[in-house]
């Protein structure tokens, strides 16, 4: 559904002139690194951002895909003070980040407010910091780029666990459905194989089975290697 | 580092100075409608021709100290050396407010009225320089004027230092500086800047 237009932004696109700046959140272990990409801060949503203008930028494509696939997103940090533990870029290096929450927001800016009236966030990109690389070398601006990765599982803040057999017993003793599932990459699914067979799968509860070939309780016949 | 040391005029021919504007290019002529990602900084080329013998050593001297893009200088724009009024002084002059939104100066203690056109300086809250170009004026009252200016001004230093003669902007070389030594001693300089912004 398209943003609805506040007054100030139907005025700017009037003026055929919009605004654009980008408002960037890091979630580290000692509270949240805020900046933004212009001259003076700015406090949007209670939250202060602070100047960096062009110290930093976001390299590459933006990219927000809604399948299951990690998009990345590289952010580019002006590198020459980062020795400096009060600069934005000496603070995010000496706190912990790694796989913590970041957010990268477009912010739809007032066209004739010289980027102090704030209209309204037209994309919001949430991600988790993964990792940081710097290059420094003679007649090269000094970089520290920071990767971040999405996903959509993560951008919803659904935790990445598998459903066991001992999940779904305690939700509905009966239910068997959850016993047959891997709960490692790789692992061997015991189909076919009789219960008393599998290392913990006991003499009862488990579905009839014989010993050449499995019949699951679906009508299904599996034959057994 | 920041050194903010005066550029040199002897022999300067060509000093021209550009504002630019950070934002996207037209899609087509029909609509014209472009994105603004920031404010407009200055860039400015400085070519210097006819050196003789001490004019060049003082020169390359001074782009020495420059240590490339390391040591800030300041400038001012030769073609508006003065404003159109003709004041040749900056005494008593002052800002009582700051409008960033608004892109307006209220200057104090002027002897005459400014007008479009002109340049402005003073020091930032940060202990840089704000340089603009006047493009509108309010009526003069008692050497206090309202100006709009370009780029948007930021927040003044305690101690504003403003300046219509001569105004300041601080620059650092961009690029490599280009020296040419010829037999005929009629020596040559160029190179190019970019404004330092610090609000």
């Amino acid at each position: 559904m398209p943003l609805p237009l506040t007054t100030d932004a139907r005025a700017a696109l009037e003026a055929r002139e919009v605004a654009i700046a980008w408002l960037l959140d890091l979630y580290t272990d000692e509270g949240t690194l805020r900046c933004w990409d212009q001259a003076i801060p700015i406090t949007y949503g209670g939250d202060t951002y602070e100047a960096l203008q062009d110290r930093w930028r976001i390299e590459g494509e933006i990219k927000i895909g809604a399948d299951l696939t990690p998009e990345p997103l590289t952010i580019a940090f002006d590198g020459a003070p980062q020795t400096d533990d009060a600069s934005f870029i000496g603070r995010l290096l000496d706190r912990t980040w790694h796989q913590r929450r970041m957010r990268l927001r477009g912010l739809l800016m007032n066209v004739s407010s010289n980027f102090v009236t704030a209209i309204g966030v037209h994309m919001t990109w949430n991600g988790w910091m993964d990792t940081i690389s710097t290059s420094d070398g003679v007649g090269t601006a000094s970089v520290v780029t920071l990767n971040c990765e999405s996903g959509i599982l993560r951008a919803l803040d659904m935790n990445l666990t598998a459903c066991t057999d001992e999940d779904q017993r305690r939700r509905l003793s009966t239910d068997q459905f959850f016993r047959n599932v891997a709960l490692k990459p790789a692992q061997q699914v015991p189909f076919g194989t009789k219960w008393i067979n599998i290392p913990g799968g006991g003499s009862s509860g488990g579905p009839a089975t014989t010993g050449g070939g499995g019949s699951l309780p679906f009508g299904i016949t599996i034959q057994r290697e | 580092m920041s050194s903010q040391e005066i550029f040199l005029t002897d022999r300067l021919k060509d000093c021209s100075w550009r504002l630019m504007q950070r934002q996207s290019a037209p899609f087509g002529r029909q609509t014209g409608q472009v994105i603004t990602y920031g404010g407009a900084f200055w860039v400015a080329s400085f070519r210097y021709e006819n050196l003789d013998g001490p004019g060049l050593r003082a020169l390359s001297a001074w782009i020495a100290r420059r240590k490339g893009a390391a040591v800030s200088f300041t400038a001012y724009r030769p073609t508006r050396i003065s404003p159109a009024n003709g004041a040749t002084s900056n005494s008593g002059l002052g800002i009582s407010s700051v409008n960033t939104a608004a892109s307006t100066i209220a200057a104090t203690g002027l002897s005459a009225a400014l007008a479009a056109g002109d340049m402005f300086s003073y020091a930032t809250l940060a202990g840089g320089f704000y340089c603009g170009e006047v493009v509108s004026v309010g009526a003069i009252s008692s050497g206090a004027q309202t100006l709009t200016v370009s780029p948007a001004p930021v927040a003044a230093h305690g101690t504003p230092q403003a300046r219509v003669f001569q105004a300041l902007a601080e620059f650092q070389l961009d690029g490599e500086p280009q020296i040419s030594e010829p037999h005929d001693r009629r020596y040559a300089v160029s190179f190019n800047a970019r404004q330092v912004e610090r609000a």
